[in-house]
């Protein structure tokens, strides 16, 4: 294109040669963009002359590149794309009226405007902490400050609006019956929907998880535990969330409110920070695993949580516990997990079972419970230094994308 | 009613006959040696006449009615001897020959034994059966009944006796079961918080002499029961020094017993110590059960020559108890244990008048005291205060730090807790009794028996308590010696006319009524009477022609009701607390919330239309002795009706929450703030820095559940008891016991319940918390709540047979026992029915609300609608729920998803299938050997053969290994040595 608009130039030029015997005087105009010198190469200026005739050329490592044209009046355009795994980031910036011609200063300064689309998931598990502490007495292990690590994988924020945490049934891996589990099979494999036992939390709509951040979400016991507890967490910071919802009820009356496995927060953490609980199952607490839990985040399309789970057919019970409370689950429709973690008790894996389909987690990870040990997802090296900012890896296989690590990643 | 008539007849002539008498004087000497028997009791017992040797043997039984009668002997370390005398002068010089219990005797028993003469059905366990089997724990001797099941004793394994009965039945069997120890009710009304016999653990099993068991119909003198009496009889008399030691994979036991002569006349002092302990698991120490008893008892015959007086007064103690420790090498210093001390004293005297209108006046007095203390040490830790709740007052209460604080924040860190349960049931009795006895003619007998049997039963304990509440989690104080104490004052009459004919033959009928008047001042219950008839009848008939086939044929058969009272559990319910968290605020920099919480104290629910446990039981039977073959078969019917039975009542609520997030806009910073709580709005008070701010709230809909105790519907059992003794040899015999058993109870009561719980729901919300009346409930303990279920009974039955051969070698003085216990039919089937028609539906699938009306189909799921439901805002007003269900369908899917978990499920399909058990047994070698006269080894093994057999059980068609199983004991084996000295 470029060719064919100088050879058209050259031609009207010579043209006007013949007509008028004059030679056409052009001049350099020069366009200096600011904000894309990291992605210069992946930007283009366009000129465009009053006859819709137009030229673009790269802009060089400083954000500039020339153009030489006859005088007149012209439009500059900027366009630039850069494309992640997770983002598509468009570059743009625009003049027009732009007079070219021997009193102009034949310059161009523009600033680029940044728009980034998120393209894929960008969401995902970082760390599970679960299986508690030992005690500073020697008396065992303290499990009540569990805490979830979301981590967002992408140089966009991402809203947490209509964002919920469940687990799969049946509470912990090794447990002898799994009540969805028939003839070796998960009955809801071959169906489009994985069940959230007991109860979810979801995000106040205003939440969201910045780019390359991570957000902790304490389980239960959002207060600082090392006060008691030296080789426990300390929950109590503003930038935490945790979960908290004592006015949650399920219809057999049963409330979140449990303080030894779910105290007040710390009066540090803002209560727009609280996940709020859609209880269906009974108890008086979250009940996440110790040893073994399957943790999964989803985000309702379409409708809020709420009313998701209002819906007649979203709860759903294993075939022989119909109607029975105690194995209530939310019909949770696979398309809409973003991610999701099994785990196994390191010290009971031949009697442990998988409650995740292939689809959101084709592996598992083990754990031993007590020792303060936590699960970790692996950083994607490569792509980190790509990027300039930790990337984890996420291939839907917690086998090949987590490890045990000796301690939460919060101590 | 010419039969009533008669009988009546009869007594009256009995009463008013005035006849001659003579005396019988003799000796009573050991068989062996020649010498006389000091402290035997020599009775006629159809006369009431009694006398006590004295230390050289000799005893006068003086104002015999002439005729034939039977005398006996009973004394310690002898065997029980009977012989016929036939009196129509004075007897003197009567020498009666009783042999020593030993293994030289050819027909020693070792085994229970039909009572012979009884009116009703009874049996009798003797020392020696008690030995040879080494009974340890009371709770397992009803293993020696027909068709009993082998129980491996070990004493932290506090089961109670319960008769003709089994386990996880209607009807409070074991409540109902009366014990007693040498005529001191172990009384269990007293205690709290369980629905059962008394704990028999605590007596000493060395310092026993004999145990009756009366599974038939009791004499009136027996009340307060309704599933039979255990008696136990401990050492009276003289004896040698005995030392025992016992020793099985769990337990280990010693004993010294003796049986001290005053000399001259003062009477005979038994003295008895025993110490056995039990561990849980035999390779830990850490969890164990001992008793350290020691008895006293004194015995003595006053007025000898005038008018005979028997007094016997006993002193009996425990201190032992249960103990479980955290191994020290696992965890720090917490431990568990209960205390357990026990002090029981009787006085018992018998009067012989021996006059024409009073034959015997006997007075008892007695009184046991238990203390029971629970003691649990334990270590506990927390990040965050906790709050702890010992609110007594309605209302909203917000946290403190002060121990006098209603609720009390608790530390942060680590500390242990010490906490108490206090126990300490007393139980007085005094029964005035007297016999007159009578014959009339050579031909007829007559006793009548008026007596007077004032109990009083209390609680001295403390409850469960804390030394420390600023530690002390959620509880509140429930003091049971607060609680009103319980009274019974009985009077009862019985006739007994005792007829005669032919030579041998004798027809014997029975007669008793007896009226409780129950007295709980400062209850709702105030005064409650009730009567308890009792009617016997025994004919005996004896062949006499020499060698016939059928030696003697006796037939009873009786009628008899008996009332089972109240317990303290019964009467007097716990209190409820229903507390539930209203507010919030966060937690401070030392981990400290202080939390509000809406208390509603309820007090418990006292039912005015409660009714007393009641048996109406019926007793036949028959004893043979064909030859060489003795026969036993007893039938028995018996249905208990107003079984005491625990409910739940719900009473709507509504409370005030306030969101943390209305702390948001409050601009008083948090270290400044203070909180307050209006105790009867709830509402939330934030006060800092010179401002106050009421917080908005929220009100919220529940249930308050409270329990009360009720009536059941009636429990049915019937069943058949044998015992074949066949002499094959004089040195071999064979027994066969067995026992067919069948059990049969609906439950019919119409009871409250939320299957899923009681609701909370917003009070602006459309839906509202609803609850189900459900006809019956399947469970069978008193102790728990009634709850909604499929089932609403059971039916099972029952079919054992036990197989001994018993190889007696009097020469070596040796015994030994090979028993087979066989199950020859277990099966059980849940019930669910209501008025005789069906209950629930069977559906198809799992997740199904309609489903065919439930007829026992075979591998279905089962639901169950409630009869009606009520609502939150008009609980009083029962609504049909199977119509508003199928309203609801079509016009409100809200209300009936919502009636939808009012429905009850079956968890399974097999859930109402018969479960019946293919037959299986196991086999236990017992033997015992004496070394001279003085030493005596036992060995013992149950299921011996460790059998590796399984069973089939018909509910799940699935096959059960018998090893380790419910079904049949574990390998078990012990051994003990006796020293006489």
């Amino acid at each position: 294109m470029k060719k064919l608009f100088f050879l058209l130039l050259a031609v009207f030029l010579v043209s006007c040669d013949k007509d008028d015997d004059k030679t056409i005087k052009t001049y350099d105009l020069t366009i200096s963009v600011n904000g894309v010198e990291a992605v210069f190469d992946s930007c283009y200026v366009m000129v465009i002359d009053q006859q819709n005739n137009s030229n673009s050329c790269n802009l060089d490592a400083s954000g500039v590149t020339t153009f030489t044209v006859p005088a007149g009046i012209y439009e500059v355009y900027l366009n630039g794309t850069v494309t992640d795994a997770y983002c598509r980031t468009i570059y743009n910036a625009s003049q027009t009226g732009v007079v070219v011609g021997d009193k102009t200063a034949n310059m161009v300064e523009l600033t680029a405007t940044v728009t980034k689309m998120q393209t894929a998931n960008p969401l995902v598990i970082k760390e599970v902490y679960c299986g508690g502490c030992q005690k500073d007495d020697g008396s065992g292990k303290f499990t009540n400050d569990k805490c979830i690590i979301l981590y967002n994988n992408s140089s966009l924020a991402v809203s947490l609006a209509n964002v919920a945490v469940g687990m799969v049934e049946p509470y912990n891996a090794e447990a002898g019956t799994h009540s969805f589990l028939t003839g070796g099979k998960l009955t809801y494999e071959s169906d489009n929907w994985i069940p959230g036992i007991n109860g979810i939390w979801y995000f106040n709509s205003s939440a969201e998880i910045a780019p390359y951040s991570e957000l902790v979400v304490a389980v239960n016991g959002a207060i600082d535990h090392t006060l008691s507890y030296s080789n426990s967490v300390n929950y109590a910071k503003p930038e935490y969330y945790c979960m908290y919802d004592p006015e949650a009820a399920s219809s057999d009356g049963g409330h979140y409110n449990n303080t030894s496995y779910h105290p007040s927060p710390s009066e540090v953490i803002p209560s727009d920070h609280y996940l709020k609980a859609i209880k269906y199952g009974k108890g008086n607490a979250w009940p996440m695993s110790q040893t073994s839990p399957a943790v999964f985040i989803f985000k309702c399309e379409n409708n809020s949580v709420e009313q998701y789970v209002a819906k007649e057919d979203s709860l759903v019970y294993p075939a022989d516990k119909q109607g029975n409370l105690t194995y209530a689950c939310l019909r949770v429709p696979r398309a809409w997990v973003l991610d999701g973690v099994e785990i196994f008790n390191s010290d009971a894996v031949p009697s442990s079972k998988k409650r995740m389909t292939p689809d959101i987690d084709n592996g598992y990870v083990e754990m031993k419970g007590g020792f303060g040990h936590s699960v970790i997802r692996k950083k994607d090296e490569a792509a980190s230094a790509a990027a300039g900012h930790d990337i984890y890896v996420d291939t839907n296989n917690s086998s090949n994308d987590f490890y045990e690590a000796d301690k939460c990643s919060l101590m | 009613m010419l039969k009533i008539q008669t009988i009546l007849f009869m007594m009256l002539v009995s009463l008013l006959a005035m006849s001659q008498s003579y005396r019988i004087s003799g000796r009573v000497v050991d068989a062996e040696s020649g010498d006389g028997v000091g402290f035997a009791y020599v009775m006629i017992p159809e006369l009431s006449l009694w006398a006590v040797a004295d230390d050289g043997g000799s005893f006068v039984l003086r104002n015999v009615a002439p005729g034939e009668s039977l005398l006996q002997v009973n004394c310690m370390g002898y065997e029980k001897f009977s012989t016929k005398v036939t009196v129509n002068a004075d007897i003197d010089n009567l020498v009666l020959n009783i042999n020593a219990s030993s293994l030289k005797i050819s027909d020693v028993v070792v085994v229970a034994q039909r009572k012979k003469s009884s009116i009703s059905t009874s049996y009798s366990i003797d020392r020696m059966a008690l030995d040879n089997q080494q009974i340890l724990n009371m709770g397992s001797v009803s293993s020696l009944l027909p068709g009993g099941r082998t129980v491996n004793d070990n004493l932290t394994d506090d089961s109670r006796l319960a008769l003709r009965s089994e386990k996880l039945e209607m009807g409070n069997a074991s409540f109902g079961t009366a014990v007693e120890v040498d005529g001191v009710r172990m009384d269990n009304n007293a205690t709290m918080g369980e629905v059962s016999s008394a704990s028999t653990r605590s007596v000493a099993t060395s310092d026993i002499e004999s145990v009756d068991i009366v599974t038939g119909i009791p004499s009136v003198e027996y009340g307060d029961l309704s599933n039979g009496v255990v008696k136990i009889n401990l050492h009276r008399g003289k004896s040698p020094y005995v030392v025992e030691a016992k020793v099985n994979q769990s337990t280990s036991q010693f004993s010294l017993n003796k049986g001290v002569d005053m000399g001259g006349r003062r009477g005979v002092v038994n003295l008895s110590f025993e110490h056995a302990r039990s561990l849980r698991e035999i390779a830990s120490p850490y969890t164990s059960y001992k008793r350290n008893v020691l008895s006293l008892r004194y015995s003595n015959l006053f007025f000898r020559s005038s008018m005979p007086l028997n007094l016997t007064f006993g002193v009996s103690g425990n201190i032992g108890g249960y103990k479980s420790e955290q191994d020290p090498d696992r965890n720090l210093d917490s431990y568990d244990k209960e205390d357990e001390r026990l002090l029981r004293l009787n006085l018992d005297g018998s009067l012989l008048v021996n006059s024409a209108w009073l034959t015997d006046l006997s007075l008892k007095a007695n009184m046991s005291l238990t203390s029971r203390l629970k003691d649990r040490y334990y270590n506990s830790s927390s990040s965050s205060a906790q709050p702890y709740i010992h609110v007594m007052q309605t209302g909203y209460h917000v946290a403190g730090i002060s121990s006098d604080d209603d609720i009390v924040l608790g530390p942060t860190g680590y500390w242990y807790v010490h906490e108490y349960n206090e126990q300490k049931p007393l139980n007085a009795n005094f029964v005035l009794k007297a016999n007159r006895s009578k014959r009339v003619g050579s031909a007829l007998t007559t006793k009548l028996m008026l007596g007077a049997d004032f109990s009083m039963s209390g609680n001295n304990g403390r409850g469960r308590y804390y030394n420390d509440l600023s530690v002390a989690p959620t509880w509140r104080e429930y003091r049971y010696d607060a609680l009103p104490w319980l009274y019974n004052l009985a009077f009862y009459a019985e006739a007994q006319v005792a007829r005669t004919f032919r030579s041998s033959d004798k027809l014997t009928l029975n007669a008793g009524l007896r009226d409780d008047m129950t007295m709980i001042p400062q209850s709702a219950y105030n005064t409650v009477g009730s009567l308890s008839p009792r009617f016997s009848a025994r004919y005996l008939w004896t062949n006499d022609n020499d060698g016939a086939l059928v030696e003697d044929v006796a037939l009873h058969a009786g009628w008899g009701r008996s009332v089972k009272l109240p317990s303290f559990q019964i009467l007097y319910p716990q209190e409820s607390y229903f507390d539930i968290l209203t507010f919030t605020p966060g937690t401070t920099a030392d981990n400290k919330a202080y939390y509000a919480y809406y208390t509603y104290a309820s007090k418990p629910l006292y039912n005015d239309d409660l009714k007393f446990q009641m048996t109406n039981q019926t007793d036949v039977g028959v004893e043979m002795t064909l030859r060489a073959v003795k026969l036993s078969l007893s039938g028995f019917y018996t249905t208990t009706d107003n079984a005491y039975r625990m409910v739940n009542s719900f009473t709507p609520l509504q409370y005030a929450f306030t969101s943390q997030a209305a702390l948001e806009d409050i601009t008083i910073p948090s270290a400044d703030r203070s909180y307050s709580i209006d105790s009867s709005s709830g509402t939330v008070t934030v006060s800092g820095n010179g401002m106050q701010v009421a917080l908005p709230s929220s009100l919220r809909n529940t249930f308050l559940k409270n329990r009360q105790y009720v009536n059941g519907s009636t429990v049915r059992r019937y069943g058949l008891e044998w015992m074949v003794d066949v002499e094959i040899r004089k040195w071999l015999t064979f027994r066969l016991d067995g026992i067919f058993y069948r059990y049969r109870a609906v439950d019919e009561t119409l009871i409250a319940g939320t299957p899923m719980g009681v609701g909370d729901y917003l009070a602006s919300s459309a839906l509202q918390p609803l609850v189900g009346y459900y006809r019956g409930s399947g469970a069978s303990s008193a102790t728990d709540p009634s709850t909604p279920a499929v089932s609403n009974g059971s039916e099972s039955s029952h079919c054992r047979q036990n197989a001994s051969f018993t190889l007696r070698v009097p020469k070596a003085r040796l015994i030994m026992t090979l028993k087979t216990e066989v199950s020859l039919l277990n099966k059980t089937r849940q019930l669910s029915q209501a008025n005789g028609n069906t209950r629930g539906f069977a559906i198809d699938k799992a997740g199904d609300i309609e489903g065919a009306p439930f007829n026992g189909q075979e591998d279905h799921y089962v639901i169950l609608y409630p009869e009606f439901y009520s609502t939150w805002q008009q609980p009083d007003e029962l609504i049909d729920f199977a119509e508003a269900l199928a309203n609801a369908k079509v016009s409100n899917r809200q209300l009936y998803q919502q009636l939808s978990q009012l429905i009850v499920r079956s968890s399974t399909a097999y859930y109402f299938n018969q479960n019946k058990v293919s037959p299986f047994c196991s086999m236990n070698f017992l033997v015992t050997k004496e070394i001279g006269d003085h030493v005596s080894l036992s060995f013992y093994a149950n299921n011996f053969v460790n059998t590796m057999k399984s069973v089939k059980e018909s509910q799940t068609r699935l096959e059960t290994s018998l090893f380790d199983s419910k079904y049949v004991p574990k390998l078990y084996y012990g051994l003990s040595l006796k020293l006489k000295l």
